[in-house]
């Protein structure tokens, strides 16, 4: 097992101007494996390839390659080569001229006198002819590269890089300039080049439907750290959280809370599911991919709602059905038509839930009453709504003044109120606090109680604590005025007076 | 019939510029040239005397041998510079490049004197070391239209060129030989093309610097229209003509046909 790791990257991380563009990187590459990192632009996958190329080097951690340590060796002594995103082909050299660079600049040894030695030019010829064969671009040697289209330009570039037979193969979105038709058929034809070579490759892609094509491994990234690694299905099939689920593919994210004995409550109705290592009335993350979703007659599922739009999209119709204020995408072959009533129903295999991941309790729906409180649980809390604009303060009237003299009536304006685990305060009695509650979960952290409080409206505050309470048992909270922050839906300006 | 205006007759004073500025002079040069300074009928006595006498190919081959050793010298120096400036990693602002193209703005009369002055003072006098300061006085004239561009070559360099040199195996060295000097040969060509001619049709620069002891073509063409021999003078200034565009021809030949189109900078 081990002997078959050919690269490994240990508790890698970079800073850019002291912000982290990767942090805490850990990940190891079988020999002969197709690893794609996958991410938004700006989540590191980049930079993480360049570091395995050495044009960045590591802030701290390390790079070993067959067991020897690349962290900090130049990259022309580093047996990898990249296929870069814009090609980066030598305007100057033609085509035979550019796959042969690397080879020109090459020694290796002799097999009769054992001294290094550099590539005969019949050599070079000979594997020159042979990657445009691979790449299928025969008799192209002799042209100019400005001459090519992109798509043969990207051809030369994988060429010039696989020709001088590397470890690795790095590809830096290579086919992130091509059209839609070209990259498809690139994508099968790099997949089937990749099996015939032999080599390693590490592919960088933003486009998740092309990860899923063509790789064995997808290591998903967001600012900077690994989300979840996994083969394809594993990571379509069960994401590891929100982001993941939404960033792979169409899905469903519900927030749901997990009912116990395999039912989780979410779209008001209790659904069965498959998973059970959730606590009693734990608030979890819900996916459910489109074509998941079953549309039936109304009354027949177990959900009923509305049709609201519907696409043909080739093989499938995508209809967004409501039930409530919630919508559902759905993928279906059927033909349903488009606002009427319906059903829906979901196979419990099907429903995948995650644990949610809690930084800060935000409340999207919270508001800014006529005293300038923010209404967060149907209680009004003491907050310093200046903080929506910068320089800005209010006035005798409780109007908000703006930097530049202007006024904001924000009765009644939409505010996201996020505040830390840590400054949400809980009294022991019901009647001290701001907002009762009732404890619906306790969860040991190592050093400190994870509880969740939940008031009349369904609203959940989550506390960290180092005292313990018992579930169940009532309580109230307290938030601090300067504790709380704010910031507007939308912008602004729509509030000016 | 009303005047009704079009929209090409906005080219009028381009096209009055055109023949008053370029194409007479052009055809003066050529008439003098080719004329007897004595019958004013069409003679080859110019280019006779020209190569008859010595001196005359003497001067214009030591003000061959003065630019190629300018434009040599000037991006040797300017090169590095322009790569330095040019890096976003190391040069964060246009201050520096402003003030490396400074020397362009200030009168060239008053920057020249002022070269002679402070040579002078470090025992550098143009009695004693007619050609070194003269050199000096060139690169330092000439610099800046080196830098230029160079520079601006240089920033639209494709650096992702240098990295793939790298990633194929090539140390910074071999990166240099093999791809920055090619990718940079357009600024390059210009560089020269802007230093090489200029150089040997100046003469303020020589006469000021090495007081009269160098004598570039400029200063033996200005010497005859300064005799009022305007024929003479204009077949050197002919020869000088037919020089820079064999110059510019040979460049060309440097650089790709599609970029040949490109602006001289």
């Amino acid at each position: 097992m081990e002997d078959n790791v050919i690269i490994r990257l240990k508790d890698v991380c970079k800073k850019f101007n002291n912000t982290y563009a990767v942090e805490n990187f850990n990940l190891y590459v079988n020999k002969g494996e197709f690893v794609t990192f996958l991410g938004p632009s700006g989540c590191g996958k980049t930079t993480t390839l360049r570091m395995i190329a050495g044009f960045e080097l590591p802030t701290s951690g390390s790079i070993t390659l067959n067991g020897q340590d690349i962290t900090l060796i130049s990259p022309h002594m580093r047996p990898v080569n990249t296929v870069f995103q814009r090609y980066a082909l030598f305007q100057h050299l033609d085509v035979y001229d550019n796959i042969a660079f690397g080879l020109r600049l090459k020694k290796i040894k002799d097999e009769k006198t054992g001294k290094m030695r550099k590539l005969t030019s019949k050599e070079i010829d000979e594997k020159v002819l042979n990657a445009l064969k691979i790449v299928d671009l025969e008799e192209y040697e002799d042209r100019d590269v400005t001459t090519l289209s992109g798509g043969q330009q990207q051809r030369v570039a994988i060429a010039r890089a696989i020709v001088n037979e590397p470890e690795i193969l790095l590809l830096d979105e290579p086919l992130g300039a091509l059209d839609l038709k070209m990259r498809k058929d690139m994508q099968l034809e790099l997949k089937q080049m990749h099996k015939k070579l032999g080599i390693t490759f590490i592919y960088v892609t933003h486009d998740q439907e092309e990860a899923l094509t063509m790789s064995d491994i997808i290591v998903v990234m967001k600012d900077g750290q690994i989300q979840q690694i996994g083969t394809p299905t594993d990571i379509y099939n069960e994401p590891k959280n929100a982001f993941v689920a939404d960033f792979i593919g169409e899905s469903n994210i519900y927030n749901a809370t997990y009912r116990g004995d395999k039912t989780v409550r979410f779209l008001n109705h209790n659904f069965a599911c498959v998973d059970d290592q959730f606590a009693v009335n734990e608030k979890v993350d819900v996916v459910v991919r489109p074509e998941d979703v079953i549309l039936g007659e109304v009354g027949k599922g177990m959900v009923d709602g509305k049709i609201v739009t519907k696409v043909f999209k080739g093989i499938h119709y995508q209809y967004v059905f409501m039930v409530g204020k919630n919508e559902v995408v759905i993928q279906d072959t059927r033909d349903f038509p488009v606002d009427s009533n319906a059903s829906i129903s979901i196979e419990p295999d099907m429903i995948h839930i995650m644990k949610k991941e809690l930084n800060a309790n935000v409340y999207q729906d919270a508001y800014i009453d006529n005293k300038n409180r923010v209404v967060i649980a149907n209680t009004p809390f003491e907050c310093d709504v200046t903080q929506v604009l910068p320089n800005s303060h209010l006035d005798d009237d409780g109007y908000l003044i703006g930097p530049k003299g202007k006024k904001y009536d924000l009765n009644d304006a939409d505010v996201v109120a996020s505040i830390n685990l840590t400054d949400v305060e809980i009294c022991e009695n019901e009647e001290d606090g701001m907002v009762p509650g009732v404890i619906v979960s306790v969860i040991y952290k190592g050093d400190h109680y994870q509880v969740t409080v939940r008031t009349e409206d369904e609203e959940d505050f989550v506390v960290e604590t180092e005292y313990t309470y018992n579930e169940t048992d009532r309580v109230s909270i307290n938030i601090a005025k300067e504790k709380i922050s704010l910031s507007i839906k939308g912008d602004i300006s729509k509030y000016e007076i | 019939m009303k005047f009704r205006f079009q929209r090409k007759y906005l080219a009028i004073p381009y096209i009055l510029f055109f023949l008053f500025f370029i194409i007479t002079p052009l055809f003066l040069i050529i008439y003098y040239a080719f004329t007897d300074k004595a019958t004013g009928a069409f003679s080859f006595v110019n280019l006779t005397k020209f190569f008859a006498d010595k001196t005359n190919l003497n001067v214009l081959a030591i003000s061959l041998t003065y630019g190629l050793i300018n434009t040599i010298l000037c991006l040797l120096i300017g090169y590095p510079i322009a790569y330095l400036l040019a890096d976003k990693k190391i040069n964060k602002s246009a201050v520096l490049v402003t003030l490396f193209i400074m020397p362009m703005w200030i009168n060239f009369v008053i920057r020249t004197g002022a070269t002679r002055d402070l040579l002078n003072w470090i025992g550098l006098s143009g009695g004693s070391y007619p050609e070194l300061t003269t050199i000096i006085g060139l690169v330092y004239n000439y610099l800046p239209f080196t830098i230029l561009p160079l520079y601006s070559t240089m920033l639209k360099m494709d650096r992702n060129q240098i990295e793939a040199s790298r990633d194929l195996g090539a140390n910074s060295f071999q990166t240099f030989v093999k791809v920055i000097i090619p990718m940079t040969m357009p600024g390059i060509i210009s560089a020269a093309t802007m230093v090489f001619m200029p150089t040997i049709s100046s003469y303020v620069i020589s006469d000021i610097l090495s007081e009269y002891n160098v004598v570039l073509f400029g200063s033996y063409i200005d010497l005859y229209f300064n005799q009022n021999d305007w024929h003479f003078g204009s077949f050197m200034a002919f020869i000088m003509l037919l020089l820079i565009g064999l110059s510019i021809v040979i460049s060309r030949k440097f650089v790709k046909d599609d970029e040949g189109k490109e602006s001289i900078w």
